[in-house]
C-alpha cells in the first residue's frame, strides 16, 4: 500500500518548502533589478500564469493520477516516455550532490556570523579561508577538513528525515523549517525597511525601465525565474503528488503553491535589497555597484552588509543564514525524495532499501564538492543541471504530453476534484506558450554551451555530466522493473484510450 | 523612490499575496463543505 500524506497541509507545506529555496532569496531580487526593475513584474506575472501554474497543475495531476514518481508516471502513459522520467530523476541526483555543499557553507556562515568573523575582506574570506579554492578543476586540493563536521551534520539530518519517510520525516521537517524561515525573513524585512538608504535599494529593484518589456531576453529571464523557482521538470512535484489522496484539489493547490513561492520571493527581495541599499548608502556608492546574485550575494555582499549594520550585526547574520539553511533543507529533501520515489517504484523496494540505494552513492560523490575545487564542479554542475537539463526536460515534457498525448484527458482528471475548473487555456499554454519559450531557451543554452563553453571550464567535464544524465536515463529505462511499475491505475487515462 | 516604482511594487505584492489569500479562502471553504457533508 502506497504511503499517503497525513493531511493536505502536510503536502502543501512540503510543496511550498520544495519550491521556496535558495533561488528565492539570492536569485530573484537581482534578476528583477537587472531585467527592467518594476517593468519585469509584467513578464514575471505573465510567466507565472502561462507556464508556472499550468506546469504545476500538469505535474500534480500526473503524480496523483498515475500514483508513481516521474519515471513510473511517464511509463504508465507510454513505456517510451519512461526515459524522460529517469532523465529528470538523474538531474535531481546531480543537484543533490552539489546542493549539500551549499548547505554546508551556509552552516559554516551561521557560525562565522558570531562576531562577523569574515572581517572586511568577505571575498578573500570566502575563497581563501572557507573554500580554500584551488587554481582550477584539475587541481582538487584535497578534502577540506574544516568542512567535514558541518558536512556530516547535514548528512545525518538528511538521512534521518529521508529514512523516516513522507509523514514522519518530510512532513515534520517542513512543519519545523518553514515557520522558522518565515520568522527570520519577517525580521530581516522589518529591520531592512527601517534602515536609511533602504528606499534606494527598493528603487533599484522596482523602478521600471519600460523599454525592457520589448526585449525578448527579459521575457526569457522571467520564464526562467518562474521555471527554476517552482521545482518543476525535475521529478519533484510528480513524486510528492504521487502520495496525494485521490480527492485532492490539485488546481487550487497549484495556485496556492505558486502564489506562496513567488509572493515569498517578492517579500524576501524587499528585505534583502533594503539592507543592500543601506550598505550602499553607508559606503557612499550606488546600489548597482554592490548588488549581486547567487553565491556572491549570499557569502560576499550580504556579510559585508551585515558588518555595516548599526547594531545586532551577529543576530542579523545568523537570521539570514538560518533562513538560507531552512530554505535549502526543505528543497534538498524534496530533491532526494524524487530520486527515492523513482527507484522504489520501479523495483518495488522497501522505503529503507531505496533510501540506502540513493543516499550511499550521493554521500560518496558529494565529497567532491568539499574539496578545494568544489566550487568549480558545483558551478558547472549547476549550469548543466539547470540551464541545459531542466529546461530540456521541461520542453520535452510539455511536447510529449501536449502533442503526443491528449492533455484534455489530464485536464478532466485535474478538474474532477477541483473547486474551480481550468479551461482550455491550460492546454494551449502547455502546447504553445511553454513549448515556444522553453524551446527557445533550451536551444540558445545548448548553442551557447557547445560553441563557447561555460566560464572556461574543461568541456570534457561538462560532457561527462551530460552523458551521466542521458546515458544513465537510457540504462535505467532498459533495466527491467517489476510488473506493477508499468500498470496504470484503472481510472487513469492511457495512451491507447 | 518614484511613484511608478511604488505602483509596480504594489502590483507585485497585491497580485501574489492576493493570490495566496484567494487560494486559502477556497481551500478552507471546500474543507468546511466537505466536513459538513461528512457529518450529514
Amino acid at each position: 500500500m502506497r504511503e499517503q500524506w497525513n493531511s493536505k497541509l502536510g503536502f502543501i507545506l512540503a510543496a511550498i518548502g520544495s519550491a521556496v529555496g535558495l533561488g528565492n532569496l539570492w536569485r530573484f531580487p537581482y534578476i528583477a533589478a537587472t531585467n527592467g526593475g518594476g517593468a519585469f513584474i509584467f513578464p514575471y506575472l505573465f510567466a507565472i500564469l502561462t507556464a508556472g501554474i499550468p506546469i504545476l497543475i500538469l505535474e500534480y495531476t500526473l503524480g496523483k493520477t498515475y500514483r508513481s514518481g516521474a519515471p513510473g508516471s511517464f511509463a504508465r502513459i507510454n513505456k517510451k516516455f519512461e526515459a524522460l522520467g529517469w532523465f529528470q530523476v538523474l538531474i535531481s541526483f546531480l543537484i543533490t550532490v552539489y546542493y549539500f555543499a551549499i548547505v554546508v557553507w551556509v552552516i559554516c556562515y551561521i557560525g562565522y556570523s558570531f562576531g562577523c568573523q569574515w572581517g572586511d575582506d568577505t571575498t578573500g574570506f570566502l575563497y581563501g579561508n572557507v573554500l580554500e579554492l584551488t587554481g582550477g578543476m584539475t587541481e582538487l586540493g584535497g578534502i577540506k577538513t574544516h568542512l567535514l563536521a558541518p558536512f556530516l551534520f547535514v548528512w545525518v539530518v538528511v538521512a534521518i528525515v529521508m529514512y523516516r519517510g513522507i509523514n514522519k520525516g518530510i512532513d515534520v521537517a517542513c512543519k519545523i523549517c518553514l515557520p522558522i524561515l518565515l520568522a527570520c525573513v519577517v525580521i530581516i524585512v522589518i529591520r531592512g525597511l527601517t534602515l536609511p538608504g533602504a528606499i534606494d535599494g527598493l528603487a533599484y529593484m522596482f523602478t521600471p525601465d519600460w523599454s525592457a518589456i520589448a526585449n525578448p531576453d527579459v521575457w526569457v529571464a522571467a520564464y526562467g525565474q518562474v521555471f527554476f523557482s517552482l521545482s518543476i521538470a525535475f521529478a519533484i512535484m510528480i513524486s510528492y503528488s504521487s502520495y496525494l489522496p485521490k480527492d485532492t484539489d490539485v488546481v487550487n493547490t497549484a495556485f496556492l503553491t505558486a502564489c506562496t513561492n513567488h509572493g515569498f520571493e517578492i517579500f524576501a527581495g524587499i528585505g534583502i535589497f533594503s539592507i543592500i541599499g543601506y550598505m550602499a548608502f553607508v559606503q557612499g556608492v550606488g546600489v548597482e555597484d554592490v548588488a549581486a546574485a547567487g553565491i556572491g550575494l549570499a557569502f560576499v555582499v550580504f556579510p559585508t552588509a551585515v558588518s555595516t549594520l548599526p547594531a545586532l550585526n551577529s543576530l542579523f547574520g545568523v537570521l539570514f543564514f538560518v533562513s538560507l539553511f531552512t530554505a535549502g533543507m526543505t528543497s534538498l529533501i524534496s530533491i532526494i525524495q524524487s530520486v527515492i520515489t523513482g527507484i522504489q517504484d520501479k523495483w518495488e523496494m522497501s522505503h529503507t532499501k531505496a533510501t540506502t540505494v540513493v543516499l550511499v552513492p550521493a554521500f560518496i560523490v558529494s565529497f567532491l564538492f568539499i574539496t578545494g575545487a568544489g566550487l568549480y564542479f558545483l558551478d558547472l554542475a549547476d549550469f548543466i543541471a539547470n540551464n541545459i537539463g531542466i529546461v530540456a526536460s521541461g520542453v520535452i515534457e510539455v511536447i510529449l504530453i501536449g502533442w503526443f498525448f491528449r492533455p484534455e484527458k489530464l485536464r478532466q482528471a485535474a478538474n474532477e476534484f477541483s473547486n474551480f475548473s481550468i479551461g482550455k487555456w491550460w492546454t494551449w499554454c502547455l502546447k504553445l506558450v511553454t513549448v515556444v519559450v522553453l524551446g527557445y531557451t533550451t536551444i540558445s543554452n545548448l548553442v551557447s554551451y557547445f560553441t563557447e563553453g561555460y566560464e572556461g571550464y574543461p568541456m570534457w567535464v561538462g560532457y561527462i555530466m551530460l552523458a551521466f544524465l542521458i546515458v544513465g536515463a537510457i540504462i535505467l529505462t532498459l533495466m527491467k522493473g517489476k510488473e506493477g511499475f508499468y500498470k496504470k491505475p484503472e481510472d487513469a487515462p492511457g495512451y491507447e484510450d | 523612490m518614484s511613484t511608478s516604482a511604488i505602483i509596480m511594487m504594489a502590483i507585485a505584492c497585491i497580485g501574489l499575496w492576493g493570490g495566496i489569500a484567494v487560494s486559502m479562502a477556497i481551500m478552507f471553504k471546500s474543507d468546511k463543505k466537505r466536513k459538513e457533508a461528512a457529518e450529514k
